[in-house]
This record gives C-alpha cells, structure tokens and sequence, in this order.
C-alpha cells in the first residue's frame, strides 16, 4: 500500500464524515482496534465511540481484571469503583448489548440509570466472580465466632438480610435469600443488585433478547413469579427469553407476553390447564432436559407456528406415543425443524414409528445415531429434508469410536432425500460399499461433513509387496510375477476402483461449498497412556493411529473426479490417512479457485505430539501454492460452518 | 430488451464511457434507474464520479461479471481478500476514498465493502499515533484529553494487568 499523502480533496476525514462510510469501515475492526481509533483525533472519537460501547461483555478484554481489582483500597490509580460507576453513567446510553456475570457490573449498570437503549441483556451465573476484597471478606467473616459478632452458619442459613426498597412496584415481589455462604453484609448488597437488575429489565421498554442466566439463588429469590410476568409484558419488543432457574411457566409466559416468539428453559415447565388453549406467536422453544412424551405431544398440539423443538430427548416412560394421533387431535405438526442433543437415543423405533409420520413439513433433524428405521422413516414422511446434523455438542473422539460401532444408515438419506442440503454429521461413519449401493440424488447438496470409512485397503505386508512389485516394474527388470504377486496387484485395483466410484459420486454434488471427510482422530492411546518416549531430551506421549479404512485422496485414487467442484470453500480430511503429496496440492490449488479453508494440514495443537515433518512439509508447499488458504482443524470452527 | 444491449455513462468530467448493459447492472443505482426508466437512449450522467475513477469502477465490475455470489460474496467479514481483490486495492490513498465514494453513490455493495476492508486493514494493529501518520492526520486532542479518552474506556482494553 503506497503511503502517499491524500491527494485532492479525498482525504480520510471525508470517508469518516459520512456515517454510512464509517460505519461499514468500523465493521471490520475489533474492540481493541476502536479504542485506538477513538484516540485519534476529536472526529475519529465521536465516529467510533458507540462502536466501542455497542456491546459490553463484562467477562471479556480487560473487564474481569477491572472487576476483581475495583473494590481494593489499594488500587493505585487504577479502575476503581467511581471508574466503574461513571463508565455506565457516562457510556450507559450507547450500550445496545449487555453481558454481566459479575455482581458489581449489574449493581452498576443498574445503578447508572444510563443503560436504557439496550436491546438485549444476559445475566449470567456470577457464582465465579469475586473481587479479591470480597473473597477475604468473606473468610474473615465465616471465621468470626458468634462471640466476637459473627454468626453462625446455621443462622446464616435462616436469616436472609433484605434492605430498603427501591421500587414501590417491587413490594412482596422478592424474598431474601438466606445462604450460608455469604456474609450479612453480602446479603444485604445482593438484595440491592437483584432490585437494580429488574430495575435495568424494566427500565429498557426496547428490549428484544433477554438471557436470565443466572439461578435465582445467587441474588434474590422470585417470592411473585407474577410480577416477573408484569416486568416482561411491559417490554413491548421482547421476543427472546432464555431463563434457567426462575420458576417461569411457559404457558403462563406466552399468555401475558405474546410478543415472545423464542424461548429457551432448563426445563419445561406448564400449567395445569396447559392443553386447554392454544398459543400462536412462539416459533422456537429450546429445552435444556429431557421432554416426557405426552408433554411434548402437548406442546406440538397447543403451539401451532412452533418451527423449531430443540430438546435433549424424549422420555418415552409413558405409552402415550401411542396415541399421538388423539393427542395432535389427527392434525399433523407443522414442526420444521426437530433437534436432539444426545449422542445416540435408544427410543427402538419410536420416533420413526410414531413420530415422525405427523411431521410432514419436517426439513431440519439434528440426531445422534441414525438407524435403519429412522432413516426410512425420514425418507417416507419427511420428503423435504434438507438439512441433517448430528448432535454438535457431542462432538467427540468417544462418539466417533462409538459410531463405528453401530450400524449407521447416513447414505439412505443421500440416496433418496432429493432436497437435501446440508449434512453436517463428522461422527457419523458411513460405509463406502453402502454408500455405492445405490446413485445420491441430493445433487443440491452443499455442506458434507461426514466420516467414510469401511473402504478397502492394502494391509500392511500386502502395501510393502505391492512396493516392491511397482518398483521392480518401473526397473524394467523382466520379472515373473507370482499368483501372491497377482492377488495383491488384483486386490490394489479393486480398493482404487472403490475409491474412484466414491469420488466420482461426490464428483456430481457440484453446489458442495464444505466437504470434510474425517476430524481429528488422535487420543492419547489409553493401553500405553502413562508412557512417554523421548527424542532428543524431548517428552513426546503415544497417540493412537489414525484409522485405516478411509480414502487416500490422490490423483491415483480419482481426486481428479471432483474437479467439478469448483465452488468448494472448504476441504477437510482429518483424520484420514490420506496420502495427499506434492502432486495433489497442486492440483488443488488449480481446480479449486474458491478453497478458504483447509484441515488436515495445520499445526497440531494436541500436547506433547511429536511434530510430524511431512505434514509440516505439505502445509509449507500448500501456503506457497495458496496463500489466502487458511489452515485449521474441524474442531475449532463455530457454528456457521 | 436485449441481453447485450449497452448503456453510455457521462463522468464528472464529460467522458462518455460506453459500457455492456450487465456490468451497468453491478451497480444498483444504475440497475434501478434502468429498470425505471427503460432503454433511454441518451448518456447517463454521474457527476459525482471522475473519469479515472470510472474506469476502475468499471474495470472492477468487469472482473466480477459472471461472479454468482457476486452480492453475497462479502458476508463472511472475516474472509479474506482474494488476490486480484487485493491487487486491485494497491491505489494511493486519495484514489481509494474516491472509490469508496463512487461505490457508495453508486451502491456496488461488494466493492464498498472491499476498499472499506482495506481501510479497516491499514488501522489494524497500529496505535494512535500511526493509524495518525498513515492517514496523515493532526492531533487535536490536548494531551489531558487524550489521556481521558484512555482512561475513561479502559487503557489497554486488551490486557490490563
């Protein structure tokens, strides 16, 4: 970039003088970076200050070292209480998006009566964080015998401190929490923060997203769940609530607060008369439990426009899903998307039997294990898949050894589900023969993540022959092969022959923007986990090899096949023992203009691994070829992949 | 009306530039006068864009022509540039904030969003007072100030020990 000084009238004053402009180059920066930019000059300040206060993380930059330092007598100069107050009185009104997790922020920014333009609020578990004076106060306090003024903690227990009032609105609305573990004076300043912390819900009428994220026991106890109801149908915008411990009932909640249209909850919890009404604004109810079967019959029933049931899985204790025709009242679900995060649920067949036939409009399905007869079911009753994940969270080694050892029926779905267009399912082993069974029709298919394995390979003894012959071949040596000989070279050509049929399947899926075909496979080998090894006074540990039966990835084997994949953004093959060289790279770097993202090639982050030279080789060549490919693994990636 | 129709633009300074009919279409000023207005015949003049500055308009539509994702290319902020994007950029400063004036008076979101990047990557990493001598700015806080600009949004918002 030339640095030659603005010429004309175009400097960067004009840029930055126009918002729009400004705005779209503030985008592409990072806290850190406005705060330099607001040091620049007067102009420069005013453009990016509301950037720099847009959104406030209290446990990120140099948040928590603030905090836990604010209240110490001998802070030096440093940030301390009035530094936290003025920050929220002062920046308060540019703050949209707020996240507190520690007691003192929430007092605060309660406190200020500034923090009014929020748009979303989350209130996390602050159970972590202390200041250093609070941690000392506290063992000086349970340390004082009765005798010198302490309690005990008996009396603790019993004796919740309230304090004065500070809404009149608040009245019976709290009960004080009496917790061994906190001291008188802690008792008294949570009474405080609980009310300042409705106070700032109540005091944002534009609030959209609100995350109560902290159990009801680290403050004050809801005595009223009702005037929570009050609270929250005064936010007129509000459409999100993620609540963990706060005693909300769901029906209760979407019949005084109809703007909700997203929920999340520990647990599901209804009213009696539940069933009895029906409830038309919420599209997407998230329960972190395990949902009983009639309680979720219920729920398809009275909340018509639900789209999207995320649970951890269903309870099949009662025989209820017998009757889920009398239970949707013969009316099918209009459920689009249904999530379980569980690796594997042993329903033996409910979902697919009893379930599934009443979600026709069924596109999205996150799910451990696929059997043979939720997969059929899946291709029966729910034509319009498009999108199948495996359960995210569990994304694991353990899950993936586990997998290989259960049938898995993954490749039903790419041989029948025409609308398909994500499969985002790492763990999920699917067999090569299975797979090249029957064409896949889901040509619009853009994201693959998925694990092939079960294909044919030389063994060891039978690879180190199949060298020599190549090589004696290539030495021109007049030769007479053997029938091993034969065998081996017949054997070769059908594993290659598998391996070209595979990639010339993946081949058609020409939309395919990510295709990662394994992640990472290493763990420390559990038989020799206490043994290290040392190579020149370096400890290194045994991991386990990668698995044997997956593809080789090389021009031999048809890489080339996939040369119609020109939009590919991302190409993965973790765990994989490929044999991607030199050669391949190059062929990448040609065919595919689009590729971001590599993984199988990045620095290995697992502890003490010996480095592993070739890969480090192949990175090096693959950096040189191309640059912008960014290399890392599968499991670093957040959601949007 | 004729896939291959052209369409004559005016620069600032009375430059016609004739140009084909789907690369007008990268900018949905043009695009929605277009479609407006229908085949008018006669020279579209934009006086708020140079000759020189045109021609690199037009120089970078024409690269993107058959770009499907040409308005979704961008939404990953975080991707990188790709390498004629990159080569493209390699303008004195003058010329690039000309060009982030003429993509957004003409609304080319793709290249508003690539030079703004660029800016955004000359800040990057730079304290106060070289993102000042990259874009040749004067200081006009008084060291009091400045020093409360600092302290007010937590110094070293990075790592403060």
């Amino acid at each position: 970039m030339s640095a030659s000084l603005p010429s004309g009238p175009f400097s960067s004053q004009t840029v930055f003088s126009i918002p729009e402009l400004a705005i779209v180059i503030v985008s592409h920066l990072h806290p850190p970076e406005f705060l330099s930019c607001a040091q620049v000059c007067r102009q420069w300040h005013e453009v990016v200050l509301p950037f720099l206060w847009e959104t406030v993380d209290d446990t990120l930059y140099s948040w928590p070292q603030i905090l836990k330092h604010y209240d110490a007598d001998d802070s030096k100069g440093k940030k301390d209480e009035d530094w936290l107050h003025n920050a929220f009185v002062k920046h308060g009104h540019l703050i949209r998006h707020l996240s507190l997790s520690w007691k003192a922020s929430i007092f605060a920014a309660g406190l200020s009566g500034q923090c009014t333009n929020l748009l979303s609020l989350s209130l996390r578990t602050s159970v972590l964080n202390k200041t250093v004076k609070e941690s000392q106060a506290r063992s000086r306090a349970m340390s004082l015998t009765p005798e010198e003024g302490g309690r005990t903690e008996g009396e603790r227990r019993q004796l919740g401190v309230t304090g004065p009032l500070l809404l009149p609105e608040f009245e019976g609305l709290f009960l004080p929490r009496a917790a061994m573990w906190r001291t008188i004076a802690e008792q008294e300043q949570d009474w405080t923060t609980n009310q300042h912390l409705w106070q700032l819900v109540r005091s944002n009428s534009a609030l959209r997203t609100l995350r109560l994220a902290l159990s009801e026991a680290e403050l004050c106890k809801v005595a009223k769940v009702e005037g929570v109801y009050d609270i929250l149908s005064s936010l007129k915008e509000i459409n999100y609530l993620g609540s963990t411990e706060y005693a909300i009932l769901l029906d209760r909640l979407l019949e005084r607060v109809p703007t909700i249209r997203h929920v999340q909850m520990d647990s599901a919890r209804v009213g009696e008369d539940f069933t009895t009404r029906t409830y038309h604004g919420l599209q997407t109810l998230a329960i972190k439990g395990f949902v009983d079967i009639k309680l979720f019959l219920k729920l398809l029933h009275s909340i018509p426009n639900l789209e999207h049931l995320r649970l951890i899985a269903i309870d099949y204790h009662h025989d209820e899903y017998r009757h889920v025709a009398t239970h949707l009242n013969n009316t099918p679900s209009r459920l689009k998307g249904l999530h379980f995060n569980i690796g594997a649920s042993f329903d033996f067949g409910k979902l697919a039997e009893h379930i599934l036939p009443w979600l026709p409009d069924l596109s999205e399905l996150t799910l451990g294990l696929l059997d043979a007869v939720t997969a059929k079911a899946l291709v029966t009753y729910c034509k319009g898949l498009q999108v199948f994940r495996g359960a995210r969270d569990l994304q694991s080694t353990f899950l993936l050894d586990y997998a290989r050892e259960k049938p898995n029926y993954l490749e039903v779905l790419l041989q029948e589900c025409r609308q398909l267009k994500i499969v985002d399912a790492i763990c999920h082993r699917v067999d090569a023969d299975r797979l090249l069974a029957l064409p896949w029709v889901c040509h619009d298919l853009e994201v693959l993540h998925v694990h092939i394995a079960g294909v044919h390979q030389l063994n060891k003894a039978e690879q180190k022959d199949f060298g020599s012959i190549t090589s004696r071949r290539q030495g021109q040596e007049v030769q007479q092969l053997s029938d091993r000989d034969l065998g081996i070279l017949e054997k070769h050509k059908r594993c290659q022959d598998q391996q070209q049929k595979i990639l010339a399947q993946l081949g058609l899926m020409t939309h395919l923007r990510v295709l990662d075909l394994g992640f990472e496979w290493r763990k420390l080998d559990p038989v020799i986990l206490l043994a290290h090894y040392e190579i020149n006074g370096k400890k290194y540990a045994h991991y386990t090899n990668p698995y044997t039966d997956t593809m080789d990835l090389t021009l031999e084997s048809g890489l080339g096949q996939l040369v119609d994949l020109v939009n590919l953004e991302v190409f993965g093959f973790e765990g994989i023992r490929h044999r991607i060289g030199a050669q391949e790279l190059e062929w990448i770097a040609v065919h595919w203009p689009r590729l971001r993202v590599m993984r199988g090639l990045q620095e290995d982050l697992l502890p003490m691994l010996q480095p592993d030279a070739k890969r480090t080789e192949l990175r090096k060549r693959m950096q040189t070829l191309r640059p912008n490919v960014r290399h890392q693994s599968l499991l670093q990636v957040p959601e949007s992949y | 009306m004729s896939a291959h129709s052209q369409i004559l633009l005016t620069s600032s300074e009375g430059t016609e530039f004739l140009i084909d009919r789907d690369i007008a279409d990268k900018s949905m000023l043009l695009k929605c006068m277009l479609e407006d207005i229908g085949e008018i015949g006669q020279a579209v003049p934009l006086p708020n864009v140079s000759g020189p500055i045109l021609t690199k308009v037009i120089e970078y539509c024409t690269h993107h022509r058959d770009d499907p994702n040409f308005l979704s290319a961008n939404d990953d902020v975080t991707a990188d540039i790709d390498e004629w994007d990159l080569e493209y950029c390699k303008v004195d400063q003058g010329t690039l904030y000309e060009l982030i004036l003429a993509a957004n008076y003409l609304d080319i979101k793709p290249l508003m969003d690539l030079t703004c990047k660029t800016v955004a990557n000359m800040i990057k990493a730079k304290s106060p007072e070289e993102i000042r001598k990259t874009f040749n700015i004067t200081n006009d806080f008084t060291p009091e100030e400045e020093d409360q600009v600092r302290r007010e949004n937590g110094k070293d918002w990075v790592d403060e020990h």
